[in-house]
């Protein structure tokens, strides 16, 4: 299972490239296959040949983090390469500095330098984790807002949406694949695909980075959502993800405004699980209406959810 | 008084008084970065009573000389080829004269396949590959049972191919790496039965 957030590596040391090479992310088996020398290539095809530095704390760090060996070992797997004919010896040099400018001029060069050094020139590669979840953490939250004016007018919609993640945990694709007409009991439908769309591209392009509402709706939710969504993406680098944004605002007739405005200020994110499972909706939505039930203490009773009732939650 | 006759066990001192391995120089050929490496050990034995491996151990023997030099080239990502000449001087083994110890071209489809072919060091027990690399072997000598040094022409390299590659097991349980080799082996009259034949011939002329 890799999960797909770029992670400080104890933040001791970070991996760098040339910018041929050009994936933003590797794994850390990824890695040790290129200082290794079974692979002179990426799995995305791109050359690629390792650069160590001759010792030190950072060259240290790295083999503890990533080799798991000790420098005697390594330099003997590099010599029996060498004298069997079956690899070559990597380029070894002695500080931080050397390895920035040999990595920045040489086609594929992939290397470490302590995490304090300027990396002008290099791209700094991302590191895949694989299957520790409790390293995984939030990029960037937005809260979710919801348009005053439908708000006041009480009407809410559904929207679906297919997106692309890419491993580093960007946005990379954004595409409508429906509004609301599937909803016959909203005639109209406010919330149309085109500005939701329009939102979003607004959005990415105010944004340096890219992983921008949508990615911070769905990351920072429960851990339901990254048990069933982050092992995917371990498996593929790109995953889609069809995903419903739901505001049910009139849904009920129990459902009052007080209820949704509630629901929707507290950031709660209903996966469009309405097909599958409408009555627990609708008791949930019932129960929120109660004014006697404040929304948050609901919420902290649900946080694990009885039953079937599935629904996510932003913290 | 001859206890020596039955005293077998020996006593042997083996210094790898001198090792030089030469530090790696590249140059380009054809926009293609060629590394050259090097190395020359010498060793010493001193055994308490009996001679070994041809040499004079009871009085210390430096004998024991070893010495190679590689080129190699990674032509592209997958394909690569080098060749290196190994000399030796052991004892009467050897005798200086110079062989050629591998001259690979070698063809990685993917990490769990790939093809070498040429004269190739033969994948054997833990150490026949890397046997004559002083600074590879655990010991100055490795286990003669195992890695007899006198028959070293013979077991060191075979004139064929092979096919490898290393398979990812399951997670945390490590890779699989496997060789399947198939070819000729020759002896060489500086070592091994051609030339224990040669010199018995010889005494008994």
């Amino acid at each position: 299972m890799t999960s797909v957030f770029p992670c400080a590596l104890g933040s001791e040391i970070k991996v760098i490239a040339n910018s041929s090479v050009k994936t933003d992310v590797i794994s850390k088996r990824e890695i040790k296959r290129i200082f290794l020398e079974e692979n002179s290539s990426l799995d995305d095809g791109s050359h690629a040949q390792p650069v160590l530095e001759k010792d030190g704390s950072v060259h240290e760090a790295f083999l503890r983090e990533f080799m798991g060996r000790t420098d005697d070992d390594l330099q003997s797997f590099y010599r029996a390469l060498v004298f069997t004919g079956r690899g070559s010896l990597p380029k070894q040099l002695n500080s931080d500095a050397e390895v920035v400018a040999y990595v920045a001029r040489t086609t594929g060069a992939i290397g470490y330098v302590s995490s304090e050094t300027s990396t002008e020139g290099v791209k700094t590669l991302a590191i895949a984790q694989e299957g520790n979840d409790s390293q995984r953490r939030l990029i960037s939250r937005i809260e979710p807002d919801y348009p005053e004016t439908l708000r006041r007018l009480n009407i809410g919609g559904t929207v679906r949406l297919e997106i692309i993640i890419s491993a580093k945990g960007s946005v990379e694709n954004v595409q409508l694949l429906g509004g609301i007409q599937s909803w016959p009991r909203l005639p109209q439908m406010p919330l149309s695909a085109g500005s939701i769309a329009a939102a979003i591209r607004a959005q990415r392009r105010k944004s340096s980075f890219p992983s921008t509402r949508i990615a911070s709706w769905l990351f920072p939710c429960s851990r339901y959502l990254r048990a069933r969504i982050i092992p995917a993406l371990g498996a593929d680098r790109h995953l889609s993800v069809p995903f419903g944004l739901c505001f049910y605002s009139n849904l009920t007739e129990a459902a009052g405004p007080l209820g949704i405005c509630r629901l929707l200020s507290d950031g709660v994110l209903i996966p469009d699980v309405m097909r599958y499972l409408p009555a627990d909706l609708i008791h949930f939505v019932q129960r929120l209406g109660k004014k006697r039930q404040p929304a948050r203490a609901l919420r902290d009773k649900l946080e694990r959810p009885p039953g079937t009732l599935r629904m996510l939650f932003i913290p | 008084m001859h206890r020596r006759q039955i005293a077998i066990g020996l006593v042997y001192a083996c210094l790898c008084a001198g090792r030089i391995p030469l530090q790696a120089q590249d140059f380009k050929l054809f926009d293609r970065t060629v590394q050259i490496h090097g190395f020359v050990s010498q060793g010493f034995v001193y055994t308490s009573d009996n001679n070994w491996l041809t040499m004079n151990t009871s009085q210390g023997s430096a004998a024991f000389t070893e010495m190679a030099l590689n080129a190699s080239t990674q032509v592209t990502d997958k394909f690569r080829a080098g060749a290196q000449v190994y000399d030796r001087n052991l004892g009467q083994l050897g005798q200086y004269h110079p062989s050629l110890d591998w001259a690979v071209a070698d063809y990685r489809f993917k990490t769990w396949f790939g093809v070498r072919a040429g004269k190739v060091k033969t994948t054997l027990g833990l150490f026949n590959d890397t046997q004559d690399e002083d600074f590879l072997r655990p010991f100055a000598l490795l286990p003669q049972s195992v890695y007899p040094t006198d028959l070293r022409a013979a077991t060191i390299a075979h004139v064929g191919g092979d096919i490898y590659g290393n398979v990812s097991l399951l997670r945390h349980l490590g890779d699989l790496s496997y060789t399947v080799f198939a070819g000729h082996r020759s002896d060489s009259i500086y070592s091994g039965y051609p030339y224990l034949y040669v010199a018995v011939r010889n005494d008994l002329q």
